[in-house]
C-alpha cells in the first residue's frame, strides 16, 4: 500500500487553508496544515513533509527566510503561493530554492499540476536517466542525439544543454538566472536577452509552430518552464 | 502734460550738528542775548565787569542747550557782539578801547562758541538718541508681530501699518498677479494708486531698484517704491508716500524703512519655507496613504478571490472524489469570502469618494430607523453574535444621508464584533443628545489603551489584537463621514470592569453650512 504523499500547507489565511484542505484531500494527499513560519518549521523537522506548500505573506517572518533555512538541510520540494504583482518576490524565491510558484488567485487545477510535477521530478522520473523524451523530441544525453520523430536534429552545444536542462525537470520553472548560470556560468547570470535569443532557435528547431510553444514555455518575467504533458 | 524728470526728495532733516538752525532758535538767540543785555544794564553797576561776561556765557549755554548747535554759535556771536556794543569801552561802539579787553572778548568769544559747540552737540545728540531709542522700539514691535504672523497676508498687512507709521503717510504693498501688481496691504486705510504710481510700481518691481516718488507738486509718483526680495528674486514691492505738506518728515526716514523692508524680507522667507515643508509634508501624508491603499487593497482583494476561486475550481474538478460535509463548506466558503469582498469593496468607495470630497445627499432621517436597518444587515453578517438596539424615544428627525449613517453605525458594529469574543454581546443605542442625536456601540471586549485611543480613527490603524482580520479602514470611514455629516465621534474605554468600548457618534439635527 502505497503512502499518500503528505503535503505541508503554510498560509495564514484561515479561508485558503479551508478549501486548500478539501482540495488536496480529495485529490488524494495527507494535508498538514501551518499558520505561520514557526509552526512550519517545526513541523517539518518533526516529520519532514513530501512537499510543501509556502505562502510568501506570514504574519511572523518573510516566507523567503523559511525557505533558506529549510534548504540548509533539506531538499524537500517547495511551491510558492505569491501574488500576482510581486515579480521580484517571486524570482528571489525560485532564486532561494523553491521549487515551483503559483500566482493568488488561482486555479485549484494549476496547483494539482505544480504538485504532481514536482513529486514527479523529485521521485527522479526524469533527472536520473541519460535518455528521455519530451513531447516528440528524444534525447539521448550520452550519444549527444536528439531526434524528433525519427530524423535527427541538428542543435548547437549550447542549445542541447539548454533542452537537457529544462527536459530534464518537466512542469517545472527555471528562473532567466538559474538556467544562465548552468549553462553558460555565474558570470552571465544578467544576460536575458542573450537567453531569449537561444529560446528562439531552439524552438525554431523543435517546435512544431515556433509561435506557438508547446515543448519550452515561457513563464513571463520569470523563466521558462519544459511542459510535463506527454 | 510731459512726464517730469524725478525731483530729488524734499531735503531730510539729519539728525546731528549738520542740521540748518532752525528759526525758532534763533529768535529765541536773539531774544536771551537781549535779556541778557537788559539785565546786565541794570545790575551793571552793582556787578563786577568779569561777571557781566559770565552772564552772557550763561544765555549762550542755555541757548545752545534749548535749541542745538546753531542756535549755540549764533546765540555766541550775538552775544559777543552785544557784549562789545552795549558793556566793553567804548560803549556803543563795536571798537575796543583797552588791550586787556582784548584778550578778554577773545577768551569771552571763544569759550562762547565752545560752548554753544558743545552744548549744541549735546542737545543734537540727545535728540538723535531718543529717535534711536523710538525707532528701535517701533523696530522691535515689527519683529515680535512678523514673529507671530499667521500667514504672507498677516506679515503684508503688519509691514503695511509700519512702513506707514514710520513714514507718516500711506503705506502699500504689492505683489505680482498673472501680470499686473495688485495692492495686497494697505496702510492706514484704502489706498487709490494713480496711473503714475502704478507705473513707478512697475518700474521698481521689473528693475528691481527703488523708484523715489517725485517732489511734491511735480508730475510723477506720489509714492516711493522699493523692492522686496526673497529667495534671490522680488515677490514684492512696497510704497511709502510722501508725507502731506506741512507735516514734519521723521528723521531717518530712509533708515526706518530700509530695516523694516529688512525685515519684511526675512520674514516673508521665512514664511515661504513655512508653506513649501507643510506643503510637502502633507504631499508626503498622502503619499503614504495612497501607498497603503494600494497594498490593503492588493491583500485584502485579492485573499477573499483567491478563496472563492480556489473553492469553485475544487468543486468542479474534484467533484467526484469530493466527500457531501467538504462540498458544503466549500460552498459556504464562497459565500461568505463573496460577502466580504462586497463589504470591502463598499469601504473603499467609501474611502474614495471621501478623499474626493464627497457631497452627502440630504433629507429627513429618523435615526431609529436607520439604526434598526444597519443593526439587522450586522445580525446578517454575524448571526452567531448577539447585537441588541435601543433607540430612546422621542427622537428628533435628522437632516442627513441615510445611506451613509447606515455604513458608519454597520462598520462600528462590526468593529464591535471583530474585536470582542464569540459569546460577548454588542449593544446599540440611539438617544436624543442636545436638540441632536447620539449613537452608540458598546462591546464588551479587551478595550483600547490610552495611546490607541488617539489613532484609532487613523487608516489602516489596526488595534494592537492585531490578528483580528480587518483593512483598517472601517473606523477612519466613519470619521470622514461623520465629519461631512457635521457631527463628531469618539470613544471611550474602558467601560466596565476595565473591559469594553463606547464608539459614539453625536450628530447636529441639520448639517452645518460647509465653510
Amino acid at each position: 500500500m502505497i503512502d499518500r504523499p503528505r503535503l505541508l500547507i503554510v498560509d495564514d489565511e484561515p479561508q485558503i487553508q479551508r478549501f486548500l484542505r478539501h482540495a488536496l484531500s480529495a485529490a488524494g494527499y495527507e494535508v498538514v496544515l501551518a499558520g505561520d513560519g514557526a509552526t512550519a518549521l517545526q513541523l517539518a523537522a518533526a516529520r519532514p513533509p513530501d512537499l510543501m506548500v509556502l505562502d510568501l505573506g506570514l504574519p511572523d517572518r518573510d516566507g523567503k527566510t523559511i525557505i533558506g533555512e529549510l534548504r540548509q538541510h533539506s531538499a524537500v520540494p517547495i511551491i510558492v503561493l505569491s501574488a500576482r504583482d510581486q515579480e521580484a518576490e517571486k524570482i528571489a524565491a525560485l532564486d532561494l530554492g523553491a521549487n515551483d510558484f503559483v500566482a493568488k488567485p488561482f486555479a485549484v487545477g494549476e496547483l494539482l499540476a505544480r504538485i504532481r510535477a514536482a513529486l514527479r521530478i523529485q521521485r527522479g522520473d526524469a533527472s536520473r536517466s541519460d535518455r528521455f523524451t519530451l513531447g516528440d523530441v528524444a534525447i539521448d544525453v550520452a550519444a549527444h542525439r536528439v531526434e524528433m520523430r525519427g530524423a535527427a536534429v541538428k542543435l548547437t552545444p549550447k542549445e542541447f544543454e539548454l533542452l537537457v536542462l529544462l527536459a530534464r525537470h518537466p512542469g517545472r520553472v527555471l528562473t532567466h538566472r538559474q538556467i544562465l548560470e548552468k549553462v553558460w556560468g555565474p558570470a552571465h547570470v544578467g544576460d536575458t536577452p542573450y537567453l531569449r535569443v537561444f529560446i528562439g532557435q531552439l524552438r525554431q528547431k523543435i517546435e512544431a509552430n515556433p509561435a506557438e510553444p508547446r515543448l519550452i514555455l515561457t513563464e513571463p518575467g520569470v523563466g521558462y518552464r519544459a511542459t510535463d504533458k506527454v | 502734460m510731459t512726464a517730469t524728470p524725478q525731483a530729488a526728495p524734499p531735503a531730510l532733516r539729519r539728525i546731528g550738528w549738520r542740521a540748518a538752525p532752525r528759526p525758532a532758535g534763533i529768535a529765541a538767540a536773539v531774544l536771551l542775548v537781549g535779556a541778557a543785555v537788559a539785565v546786565c544794564a541794570s545790575l551793571g553797576s552793582i556787578l563786577p565787569p568779569a561777571s557781566l561776561s559770565l552772564l552772557f556765557l550763561v544765555v549762550v549755554l542755555i541757548a545752545a542747550v534749548g535749541f542745538g548747535f546753531w542756535t549755540g554759535l549764533v546765540a555766541a556771536t550775538l552775544a559777543f557782539l552785544a557784549f562789545n556794543f552795549f558793556f566793553v569801552d567804548p560803549v556803543l561802539t563795536f571798537r575796543v578801547g583797552r588791550a586787556e579787553d582784548v584778550v578778554a572778548l577773545a577768551v569771552f568769544v571763544l569759550v562762547a562758541g565752545l560752548t554753544g559747540l558743545l552744548a549744541g552737540r549735546l542737545r543734537e545728540e540727545a535728540d538723535a538718541a531718543r529717535e534711536r531709542a523710538s525707532m528701535l522700539e517701533r523696530l522691535s514691535a515689527l519683529v515680535s508681530e512678523l514673529g507671530t504672523a499667521a500667514d504672507v497676508g498677516a506679515i503684508e498687512a503688519a509691514v503695511a501699518r509700519h512702513l506707514a507709521r514710520i513714514a507718516g503717510a500711506s503705506a502699500v504693498i504689492l505683489r505680482p498677479r498673472g501680470d499686473r501688481l495688485e495692492i495686497v496691504a494697505a496702510a492706514p486705510g484704502p489706498v487709490e494708486l494713480v496711473a503714475a504710481d502704478r507705473q513707478a510700481a512697475e518700474r521698481a518691481w521689473r528693475r528691481g531698484a527703488a523708484e523715489r516718488a517725485a517732489a511734491a507738486g511735480w508730475d510723477g509718483s506720489a509714492f516711493t517704491f522699493r523692492p522686496i526680495v526673497a529667495d534671490g528674486h522680488v515677490v514684492a514691492v512696497s510704497g511709502v508716500g510722501r508725507p502731506p505738506p506741512g507735516r514734519h518728515a521723521p528723521r531717518d526716514r530712509e533708515r526706518a524703512v530700509a530695516a523694516v523692508l529688512g525685515q519684511a524680507q526675512v520674514a516673508i522667507e521665512g514664511a515661504s519655507a513655512a508653506e513649501q515643508a507643510a506643503a510637502a509634508r502633507a504631499a508626503a501624508e498622502r503619499e503614504a496613504l495612497r501607498a497603503a491603499l494600494l497594498s490593503s487593497l492588493s491583500h485584502d482583494l485579492r485573499t477573499p478571490l483567491a478563496t472563492i476561486l480556489g473553492a469553485v475550481t475544487s468543486l468542479r474538478e474534484l467533484a467526484d472524489t469530493l466527500p457531501a460535509e467538504a462540498r458544503a463548506d466549500l460552498l459556504a466558503a464562497i459565500e461568505e469570502e463573496a460577502a466580504r469582498l462586497s463589504r470591502y469593496v463598499t469601504n473603499l468607495l467609501h474611502m474614495t469618494r471621501l478623499q474626493a470630497g464627497l457631497e452627502p445627499s440630504l433629507d429627513w432621517v429618523d435615526p431609529a430607523d436607520v439604526a434598526h436597518g444597519a443593526v439587522e444587515r450586522a445580525r446578517r453578517s454575524f448571526p452567531e453574535r448577539s447585537i441588541a438596539l435601543a433607540a430612546v424615544d422621542p427622537l428628533p428627525l435628522l437632516r442627513s444621508d441615510a445611506a451613509l449613517l447606515d455604513q458608519v453605525l454597520f462598520n462600528l458594529v462590526e468593529n464591535a464584533v471583530k474585536f470582542s469574543s464569540a459569546d460577548a454581546p454588542v449593544e446599540v443605542a440611539v438617544t436624543a443628545s442636545g436638540d441632536g442625536v447620539r449613537f452608540s456601540v458598546t462591546d464588551a471586549g479587551p478595550g483600547i489603551a490610552d495611546a490607541e485611543r488617539a489613532r484609532i480613527f487613523d487608516a489602516f490603524v489596526r488595534g494592537a489584537d492585531a490578528g483580528a482580520p480587518g483593512t483598517g479602514l472601517g473606523l477612519a470611514i466613519c470619521r470622514g463621514i461623520v465629519r461631512t455629516l457635521g457631527g463628531a465621534i469618539d470613544v471611550v474605554s474602558p467601560v466596565a470592569a476595565g473591559r469594553g468600548s463606547t464608539f459614539r457618534v453625536d450628530l447636529p439635527p441639520g448639517r452645518r453650512a460647509a465653510p
